[in-house]
């Protein structure tokens, strides 16, 4: 290896003196060279690239071109050879007020942000308690961390019609605890109605992804060494201090990964809000309507799948900048400098 | 090739031509055992064999082996034929259909919610039946407003064939009326209902310490939005599109005078708020605990309260011995109620059409077949002469489910009423019930009358939308139309 990076360099010149040219040959013939040499390795990885390449790339690009097509009902069957529609769909969404894949979309936007920004916190916090209780011995720990991962092994479309119960104004359990049981309100509070709906979607959710936080933060927690805490104590930390000093900035990279995870996951969310409301048919009103459930009624609802594709990219364009923002901030917590 | 595919033809049309007359006499009002025969008439002739694949919804208890029990009788007469049934889900039947419509790998019989065959015929998935019509006679042997879906307005093809009928009548409680010294006749008319239901919650009844709600239907959250509504607004005069189809005409006077006296009864208290919050099956389940005198339900809530325990049902139960069934009020026009159900269609990708078209024929135009289905299922034969059996005339209930068949009604059978029932009028309509249960803001008949304006802005702009991609298919709505007159 050593003597092939040798004999790169007395190709590609003197260093940055010499062409362009030379060095880019140079790099791609270090590169086929380095192929040839690793064939087995390369050889490996080919499946998993194809894979990826199919399974990931191509519906990103296909649902792309969908979106510059005028792929509507009436060429449903055309599918990809549908009309060409340059930037039609673009302009129906950004321009036309009175287009059908706007309607009611203001609200939707407005209810995503407060959920997504609700479940990420809510669950971060719920999950750091958790795992930092369930990081100290106590007897049947193991049960309880195993007890404790049930909401997560529940799936979303269940979550959505099992909360649809308990919500019940009359017979729900929510409201039989917080009012019958524990008289926190004079009411019974209506949840899948008005402005309360958004809350009844929230709480759901967070309890559903909860387990999931603390599964990662618990990795991370049992990743720091006990001699750190061992070696604050003898200095005089107190718990708080201890928590300050070293469990919070030492989890910074798997709260960095998990606030990620939340903002995708959370901006796409679907099932449990339309399971909950009349179990896919219903609507889930202004206060509750989401992005995702907003687009799947006015665009593939309506058989209109080239706007909705269009708008499904101008997410993915959101999306990205904010991956990128979270990226921005989380840098250093990342590459660990 | 070409002779060898001619041949086929012929024997398929003969047999086809052999299995209608066939049909025509077990529709005449023969037994199981007459129709088996008729069957067998066609296997003799009938050279073909294979597997068919059947994709139908879960309309009964056990729908699988419903299907089975149903099928013995073809089966027997046509053994050359497997039929292999899968059963779907309603919530993922119409993904899975158009996937299969647009993917061309499909069952080849398939049933299809009525306001889906308009659709699905548009798009070109389904074969055309005018042969197996013009055979037995179809049109004149169902049902008339089953016709509609068969034959969509835009359509010069016959797609599909009814297969049974889901309509609903309204089911109270005889205790509770007759403890509120309320005579059921009175409630034959909207006026006459609307008192019997301000007596009845007057009488603060109550049921095993619950109060008992006048009536009960669900909010928002539900599949039934549109079909509840529809009966109010049609017995009102009103209508969703205009007679055309080209037009959104739900804030009209008329459809708002409906629109408005359903949405009362939940402002008036009649219809719990509560109640907005749930859904149908919730509703029907507190009609079962004898928290609600009134509803209106599909005819299968019979079979599950007629039904032993054992079976599922609730027979013995306290509301199973004290209930009946009512004719659903007249409205101020007109009494007009919503009709449902399904339909058997073959699917142009299927290898084995004239089988397939046997079996349509067999599940839908054969009288026993008909009656049979209705038994296990509960919902109604689609059929007219299914209707002459004593199953309905000896009973005193499903004497009126009969009877109701005669006000049935079914949403225009135009293309894009898909999208604007489940994408607009869900929505929209769905609001109407935030509206009534107060919870952005005291009632108002502007803010009802703010909502329908929305709704028409966008069911016209669907259908602007449509026509501006078919021009030519209003031509063929006018045609219809005039043939209807």
């Amino acid at each position: 290896m050593h003597l092939i990076e040798e004999t790169d360099s007395s190709v590609a010149g003197p260093g940055p003196a010499a062409p362009p040219a030379v060095q880019r040959r140079s790099r791609f013939q270090r590169m086929v060279r380095s192929v040839r040499r690793n064939k087995v390795p390369y050889i490996f990885l080919l499946p998993t690239v194809i894979g990826m390449l199919l399974l990931q790339a191509a519906p990103i690009l296909q649902g792309l071109y969908l979106g510059f097509l005028r792929s509507r009902k009436d060429r449903l069957l055309d599918y990809l050879s549908a009309p060409w529609a340059g930037f039609e769909n673009y302009a129906q969404i950004l321009f036309n007020p009175d287009s059908p894949i706007r309607s009611g979309l203001w609200d939707a936007v407005r209810n995503t942000a407060l959920y997504t920004v609700a479940v990420t916190i809510g669950t971060l916090a719920v999950g750091t308690a958790a795992a930092l209780m369930v990081n100290r011995e106590f007897r049947f720990r193991a049960a309880a961390r195993t007890l404790m991962l049930f909401p997560w092994i529940v799936p979303t479309y269940v979550v959505g019609l099992l909360w649809g119960f308990l919500w019940q104004r009359e017979a729900g359990l929510v409201n039989i605890v917080l009012v019958d049981w524990l008289h926190l309100f004079a009411e019974k509070p209506t949840w899948l109605i008005g402005p309360n709906t958004l809350w009844a979607i929230i709480i759901p959710t967070i309890w559903r992804q909860w387990p999931f936080s603390m599964l990662m933060l618990l990795a991370g927690l049992q990743g720091i060494s006990k001699d750190v805490y061992e070696a604050a104590e003898i200095d005089g930390a107190n718990a708080w201090q201890a928590f300050r000093r070293i469990t919070w900035p030492l989890l910074k990279p798997v709260w960095a990964i998990l606030i990620l995870h939340g903002l995708i996951f959370n901006v796409y969310s679907f099932n449990i809000v339309i399971m909950m409301f009349g179990n896919g048919a219903g609507f889930p009103g202004k206060h509750g309507d989401l992005l995702m459930t907003a687009l799947f009624r006015n665009s593939f609802q309506m058989w209109d799948f080239g706007t909705g594709a269009a708008m499904s990219s101008l997410l993915m364009l959101a999306m990205m900048t904010l991956v990128f923002i979270w990226y921005r901030i989380f840098r250093d917590q990342l590459t660990g400098k | 090739m070409i002779k060898s595919t001619a041949l086929a033809s012929l024997v398929a049309t003969g047999a086809l031509a052999l299995m209608g007359m066939g049909c025509n006499q077990a529709a005449k009002g023969s037994d199981r055992s007459a129709s088996a025969q008729s069957g067998s008439a066609g296997a003799n002739v009938t050279t073909g064999s294979g597997e068919l694949l059947v994709w139908v919804m879960p309309n009964s208890p056990k729908p699988e082996k419903d299907m089975e029990t149903l099928l013995e009788p073809f089966q027997a007469a046509h053994p050359g034929i497997k039929v292999k049934v899968s059963v779907l889900d309603w919530g993922s039947a119409w993904t899975k259909l158009t996937t299969a419509a647009i993917s061309g790998d499909g069952p080849d019989v398939v049933q299809l919610g009525t306001t889906w065959c308009p659709f699905l015929t548009d798009l070109g998935a389904l074969l055309p039946l005018d042969d197996l019509d013009s055979a037995v006679h179809m049109q004149d042997a169902f049902l008339p407003n089953t016709w509609a879906a068969a034959k969509p307005r835009t359509s010069s093809h016959v797609t599909s064939a009814p297969w049974f009928i889901d309509v609903r009548p309204m089911f109270y409680r005889t205790d509770v009326f007759a403890q509120a010294g309320v005579d059921p006749k009175s409630a034959a008319t909207w006026d006459g209902y609307m008192a019997a239901l301000e007596k009845i919650k007057k009488a603060g009844i109550k049921h095993n310490g619950e109060a008992v709600s006048p009536i009960g239907f669900p909010g928002k959250n539900d599949w039934n939005v549109v079909h509840n509504f529809a009966p109010w607004i049609w017995s009102a005069g009103g209508d969703f599109l205009s007679p055309l189809g080209d037009k959104c005409v739900l804030n009209s006077p008329e459809s708002m005078r409906g629109i408005l006296f359903y949405l009362n009864m939940v402002h008036k208290g009649l219809n719990p708020k509560t109640n907005m919050e749930k859904n149908t099956a919730q509703v029907s389940a507190d009609f079962d605990a004898g928290r609600v005198a009134s509803f209106f339900e599909s005819t299968i809530k019979n079979v599950y309260l007629e039904r032993p325990p054992e079976q599922g049902g609730s027979a013995g139960s306290h509301v199973s011995g004290n209930y009946g069934v009512l004719i659903p009020p007249a409205g101020p026009v007109k009494r007009s109620l919503f009709m449902g159900g399904s339909h058997l269609a073959v699917f142009k990708s299927s290898k084995r059409p004239d089988l397939a078209k046997m079996l349509v024929r067999y599940l839908t135009a054969d009288s026993a077949a008909q009656l049979a289905y209705a038994e296990i299922s509960g919902f109604l034969p689609a059929l007219k002469s299914a209707f002459a059996s004593p199953y309905f005339s000896a009973d005193a209930k499903r004497t009126v489910f009969r009877d109701i068949v005669a006000y049935g009604r079914c949403y225009p059978a135009v293309p894009y009423w898909g999208e604007i029932e489940t994408a607009i009028l869900m929505k929209r309509l769905g609001n109407l019930f935030d509206i009534a249960a107060e919870v952005n803001g005291p009632y108002s008949e502007a803010l009802v009358k703010t909502e329908m304006d929305a709704a028409v802005k966008d069911i016209d702009g669907q259908i602007q939308a449509h026509f501006k991609n078919h021009p030519e298919q209003m031509d063929l709505l006018k045609k219809s139309m005039a043939a209807a007159q």
